[in-house]
């Protein structure tokens, strides 16, 4: 493959004619592209994984405490004045 | 990443977004538990005590951000305006002239949302009739088995103005998602379901503590970790299509040619296929309750296998139909043709490939492969959850499970990349000052910035 090509993950006829499969079916030959396509995938790294899972994890905690106080407070009131 | 939170909390601008996001999420809460006029507040509270909450009427009341049961001035929550932008969004592709107004730029799109607010008073309309029709029997469709009366006076014209409320209250909470969008952090629809999802993980931890104790409690707690990492890790993988553009010649010199990529998600349809393959299977029930047949092959079919979420063939169904629905939602909203001929026009192409039909081509095989991994992402990411349920014995679950979990990662990750984005351009000014070794002590700018002293004069 030329170097300026864009890497692309090889089609299914390809992969039968170069004997990277046997004939296993149209249905493996196309599972086998897809893991070679999700090879080609940008994957974030370990210290991006976990940054951005802290950051969701504080966004959740601080919605579920914020939005339960709230809605603690509101119900009080309702229940207050229609009860 | 935490920083950046940090920091758009000193910034005037983001700070005022960040309020005005919090107010509005503040006030669906309160729309949500004020008591629709007419309607009997603490009969509703006996029903809804009484009857819980189980398939569709949870879905519902999940998107209604828990007003629906308490027949709330926002019963029918964001669930219309939902609803509506989906089918128009479905649709654009398939009717000529909407697909038209979409390539128009900012006044088509002005024009489609227009289409989208019309829809979502006519779903108002629909449902707020349906759901005042419900209410007004006793015992009431909503609540099968509770025998109170929801209304205090269940005459037309009372029943007239509980209706018309929930289609007011449905446009009020329309205008509080698009102003959340176009003047806060994030997106605003998203917000309102994060906020009612939230609403409910403490009531449903603490029914897990009672049920299954501390220890398993904290080993759920660790898997929602995994999996929220999981989630994580997926939404932000891309496959990166390189697409270079022509040279452009800066005086005798070509300019480096601009190469640029086309990012391809691997989950491209978000959370809708899990909802809509959720929804479809409280489809059969919902005939059986209509229809009041109890005793048919469909009503045994519904009750023994699609109810609870926890047997084998419930799981089997939804994994199949999640699957299907990725397909068909990816092949009708992401239009390869579209793209490959924007990229011709632009003189763009990708290295090895043919503009034009060569070019849809590969990305369409590109995003079939792609797809097929998403979907199946997505199905076991919808699927966990109710393993986690069966294994528990069916008694704690989260609402709507994968979905839920979907949909809060996705909201938090979204908003997070917002704040960071706008941050940035904030910064933009403090990037162009080159720091020099004589600085003064640092004073604060009239948006809150840190800004040293000779960076005042450069903005002058």
């Amino acid at each position: 493959m030329n170097a300026t090509e864009e890497t692309t993950a090889p089609a299914p006829s390809e992969m039968r004619a170069a004997g990277a499969v046997h004939a296993r079916g149209r249905l493996t030959v196309f599972l086998l592209a897809v893991i070679a396509e999700l090879r080609l995938v940008h994957w974030p790294d370990r210290r991006q994984v976990a940054a951005y899972t802290g950051v969701v994890a504080v966004f959740m905690l601080t919605a579920i405490v914020g939005i339960w106080l709230a809605d603690a407070g509101t119900a009080s009131l309702m229940m207050h004045l229609f009860s | 990443m935490l920083t950046t939170v940090l920091r758009s909390v000193r910034v005037a601008e983001l700070r005022t977004k960040l309020l005005f996001t919090v107010g509005l999420v503040l006030l669906f809460r309160i729309g949500s538990q004020l008591p629709a006029p007419g309607v009997s507040y603490r009969n509703v509270h006996r029903c809804a005590d009484l009857y819980g909450q189980h398939g569709l009427l949870a879905m519902l009341d999940l998107f209604s951000g828990g007003a629906l049961l308490q027949l709330s001035v926002f019963a029918l929550g964001v669930m219309p305006y939902i609803t509506a932008a989906i089918v128009v969004q479905m649709l654009t592709p398939v009717v000529p002239k909407w697909n038209a107004l979409k390539k128009d730029g900012p006044d088509g799109q002005a024009k489609l949302t227009q289409y989208t607010r019309y829809a979502t008073l006519a779903f108002s309309v629909v449902q707020a009739g349906a759901m005042a029709l419900m209410v007004r029997s006793t015992p009431s469709s909503l609540f099968p088995a509770c025998g109170y009366p929801l209304m205090k006076q269940t005459s037309w014209p009372h029943t007239l103005i509980l209706a018309a409320t929930f289609v007011v209250g449905a446009m009020v909470v329309m205008w509080i998602g698009e102003n959340s969008t176009q003047r806060g952090i994030g997106n605003g629809s998203s917000l309102l379901i994060m906020s009612t999802i939230a609403a409910r993980l403490p009531v449903q931890a603490r029914t897990m503590v009672r049920q299954h104790g501390l220890g398993v409690a904290l080993v759920a707690g660790g898997s929602l970790v995994a999996l929220v990492a999981v989630i994580v890790l997926v939404e932000q993988a891309q496959r990166r299509v390189r697409v270079t553009y022509p040279q452009k010649l800066t005086g005798d010199l070509p300019a480096d040619a601009p190469g640029t990529y086309l990012p391809l998600k691997i989950n491209q349809a978000n959370v809708i296929p899990v909802i809509f393959a959720s929804t479809l299977l409280q489809v059969p029930d919902l005939i059986v309750k209509f229809t009041h047949n109890s005793n048919g092959a469909l009503a045994h079919f519904a009750a023994h296998y699609l109810t609870g979420g926890a047997h084998p063939v419930y799981m089997t169904l939804y994994t199949v139909l999640t699957v299907l629905l990725t397909f068909f939602y990816v092949t009708l909203t992401y239009d390869t043709a579209d793209v490959a001929d924007e990229m011709r026009k632009a003189g763009g192409f990708i290295p090895g490939v043919k503009p034009g039909e060569d070019t849809e081509r590969h990305i369409d095989s590109i995003l079939a492969r792609l797809t097929t991994a998403g979907s199946l992402y997505l199905a076991v990411i919808a699927i966990v959850p109710l393993v986690l349920l069966a294994m528990s014995g069916g008694a704690a679950q989260l609402p709507l499970g994968g979905t839920s979990l979907l949909i809060l990662v996705g909201v938090g990750l979204q908003t997070v990349k917002q704040l960071d984005a706008q941050l940035m351009q904030h910064s933009y000014p403090d990037l162009l000052v080159l720091p020099t070794p004589d600085l003064e002590q640092p004073t604060t700018d009239t948006a809150g910035h840190s800004v040293p002293a000779t960076s005042k004069e450069c903005y002058a």
